[in-house]
């Protein structure tokens, strides 16, 4: 539940969507409700800087951070799994 | 508002300058403002607001050198040998260093995104009169962490990360430059900590209103001395992906302004060292009589040009003791200036003249450094003026026969230089990626396209709908979804009736087995989505290394079209040197120019 709440906290901040973050699933397509390339650029060091990980390069793709799902699943994994960087 | 012809030169390490341009003043200078502009993608975008505001400065009374850090833009490579672990940081004091040797009694220096970075970190050196820092990066990691994942998060296949290089799109990181950038932070130390701005007591700080990141920087450069203010236009000049970059107006005023503000007024003359053509000796494939001393090396020399009626800009890069065979032209690729993809004209111009052809890359009028035709600064890419371009920089560089040129071209300067070849009988042209289907500028009003277009394929998006009959707006309030449909329909019938009228005419592959069997000798290097173009157009079934006499077709399945990922790059480097080296070296007989009027 933190986590959740951390991730639209980064993204109420960073994503610049087009309606308001408390109304978002956790299946609705960021992308398309707005979130540029750059946007997630920031949203992505964002979720870094609040949550101490980095995403290793096979989770820089954009399905990665298409819906606050698909991020809190990238998320947890990084907090279980520490990266060896 | 017209722009000012720089003065170009070279200065700093004499094995390997920097380039530079430097906007002079009409009158005494109130003194010299030195640009830093960002690195990798953000560098290319930045270049026309780098152009528009060194114009801006001059008649404020201040002179303006544009230069580009070594290993990129037109500046030579960093040496192999010497481990630099301050190459970009040392690059700003040679500038200022440079700038200093005019004479001139004040300087200045503004710098954009990493550019700011480089400024900032300047020790050990005289402080300097005013500094701004533009959009800096918090921290150079986060720089490359958000290119890098841009990159990736776009599809752009860099090559993975390892220990040797970061592949950026468009810029190839050494690890020593990797260091050098991740060691930069601006938000190290304590909020208004003096270490942030010792390089000057006068410094702006402009920052974004809507990253986060940057209310970090400005309560860290919460001092006396230095003004914080939020610029717009930022995002619309370099977050862009798909549009084309905006120049942010009212960025380029505020730091005109700011510094005429705390510049004092006071002029004095400059006297610029005569430094506008460097001679640099580069590693040749073979010896060769008029190699250097020593064999395997070339001396090569490198000036910049003004050509034809238009004054077009460009920098000529020959063999010192004279060139041999066709002049190779390489052409601006849409709106950047003439470096190429990720510098591949610079590298392949060195490259050609290290093996004894003479080389000219230019800017297309209306970009880069070149004057807008008609006095335009939002020339459109595909206008038929860049063609005349192409055409007068070959009469210019080759006036007793302009046909004698090799052309090269990218996207929409691929499709130039197709254009320019099949009108000159030139004697070989290698496209990359060519664009032939678009908006011709012309038929947007509802003209009809330029008859010196002959590979394109018209794609019609007319500005304004035509003047509605009465009955269609009765209709429309009476069934407006019906009259809508209507509409649309009978709008769609007459493009696409002009459309396909356009293809039928234009087929491009068809006009390349013409230009082939001209004697023009081809090369088409092309991803998937060009290929098909070609390929449903007249050039028929062809495959990875189709050959026919002048005509080579390299379709690769993998090519990315704007050649971002290094080995894309590398790939088309081999394919092109290999080319020209078998077809145009030296030792080859040239055709003459009533030799290839008899093949036509």
């Amino acid at each position: 539940m933190q986590i959740t709440e951390e991730i639209r906290r980064v993204l109420r901040e960073h994503a610049r969507l087009v309606i308001d973050v408390d109304d978002l699933s956790d299946d609705d397509d960021l992308f398309r409700l707005g979130m540029t390339s750059h946007a997630s650029v920031s949203v992505m060091l964002a979720l870094e800087d609040a949550f101490g990980v980095e995403f290793p390069e096979q989770m820089l793709r954009r399905r990665t951070f298409e819906s606050i799902g698909s991020i809190r699943q990238a998320i947890s994994e990084l907090l279980v799994t520490p990266s060896d960087g | 508002m017209s722009l000012s012809r720089p003065v170009t030169v070279w200065f700093g390490p004499e094995e390997s300058s920097l380039f530079g341009a430097l906007h002079m003043p009409a009158v005494p200078t109130r003194g010299a403002v030195v640009l830093c502009p960002p690195l990798g993608r953000e560098y290319a975008y930045s270049h026309s607001t780098f152009v528009q505001l060194a114009s801006q400065l001059t008649q404020l009374g201040f002179a303006a050198l544009r230069f580009d850090y070594r290993s990129t833009g037109d500046s030579f490579d960093r040496t192999a040998d010497r481990s630099e672990a301050r190459g970009f940081a040392d690059d700003v004091k040679h500038a200022v260093d440079f700038v200093r040797t005019t004479g001139v009694a004040q300087v200045a220096v503004v710098g954009m995104r990493l550019g700011a970075n480089f400024a900032s970190v300047q020790r050990d050196t005289d402080p300097v009169d005013a500094v701004v820092l533009w959009d800096p990066c918090p921290t150079g990691r986060s720089f490359l962490r958000g290119q890098r994942a841009l990159a990736l998060f776009a599809g752009v296949r860099v090559a993975d990360e390892d220990a040797a290089t970061l592949d950026l799109p468009g810029f190839k990181v050494s690890p020593e430059m990797a260091r050098e950038i991740s060691g930069l932070d601006l938000l190290a130390g304590e909020p208004g900590s003096v270490e942030a701005g010792t390089y000057s007591n006068k410094v702006l700080l402009l920052t974004r209103s809507e990253r986060v990141a940057d209310h970090k920087l400005v309560d860290r450069f919460d001092l006396p001395h230095v003004v914080r203010r939020e610029v717009k236009g930022q995002p619309e000049l370099l977050d862009v992906h798909d549009d084309w970059p905006t120049v942010p107006a009212e960025g380029i005023a505020t730091v005109a302004g700011w510094l005429d503000e705390v510049m004092p007024r006071s002029g004095s003359e400059m006297a610029v060292p005569n430094r506008s053509e460097i001679t640099v000796e580069i590693p040749s494939a073979e010896p060769s009589p008029s190699a250097a001393p020593g064999g395997g090396t070339m001396l090569i020399r490198e000036r910049a040009v003004w050509l034809g009626p238009a004054g077009l800009f460009g920098i000529e890069t020959e063999p010192v003791l004279g060139g041999f065979g066709p002049v190779c032209v390489f052409v601006s690729v849409a709106n950047e200036h003439r470096i190429g993809p990720g510098r591949l004209w610079v590298q392949l111009s060195r490259r050609l003249a290290a093996e004894g052809f003479r080389c000219v890359r230019i800017d297309v009028s209306g970009f880069g450094d070149s004057p807008a035709r008609d006095g335009r600064l939002d020339q459109p890419v595909h206008s038929i003026s860049a063609i005349e371009d192409v055409l007068d920089t070959t009469r210019a560089v080759s006036p007793d026969d302009p046909g004698n040129v090799v052309l090269f071209g990218l996207c929409s300067s691929g499709y130039q230089i197709l254009e320019a070849a099949l009108s000159l009988s030139a004697r070989g042209v290698c496209a990359l990626n060519p664009s032939v289907k678009f908006p011709p500028p012309e038929m947007a009003s509802g003209g009809p396209m330029d008859d010196r277009r002959r590979f394109c394929l018209p794609v019609i998006r007319p500005r304004s709908a035509p003047r509605e009959p009465r009955a269609v707006i009765w209709l429309k309030r009476r069934f407006p979804t019906l009259a809508t449909k209507l509409g649309r329909s009978e709008q769609m019938l007459v493009w696409r009736s002009r459309s396909v009228i356009g293809h039928y005419r234009n087929g491009p592959g068809r006009r390349l087995e013409d230009l082939a069997q001209a004697g023009t000798d081809v090369l088409l290097i092309c991803g998937p989505a060009e290929m098909q173009l070609f390929s449903e157009s007249g050039l028929g079934f062809v495959r990875r290394g189709y050959r026919k006499e002048h005509l080579q077709v390299e379709a690769i399945p993998t090519l990315d079209h704007g050649l971002f990922p290094a080995r894309d790059r590398e790939q088309v480097a081999d394919l092109i040197l290999d080319h020209v080296l078998g077809e145009f070296h030296r030792d080859a007989e040239p055709a003459g120019p009533a030799e290839r009027e008899a093949a036509h």
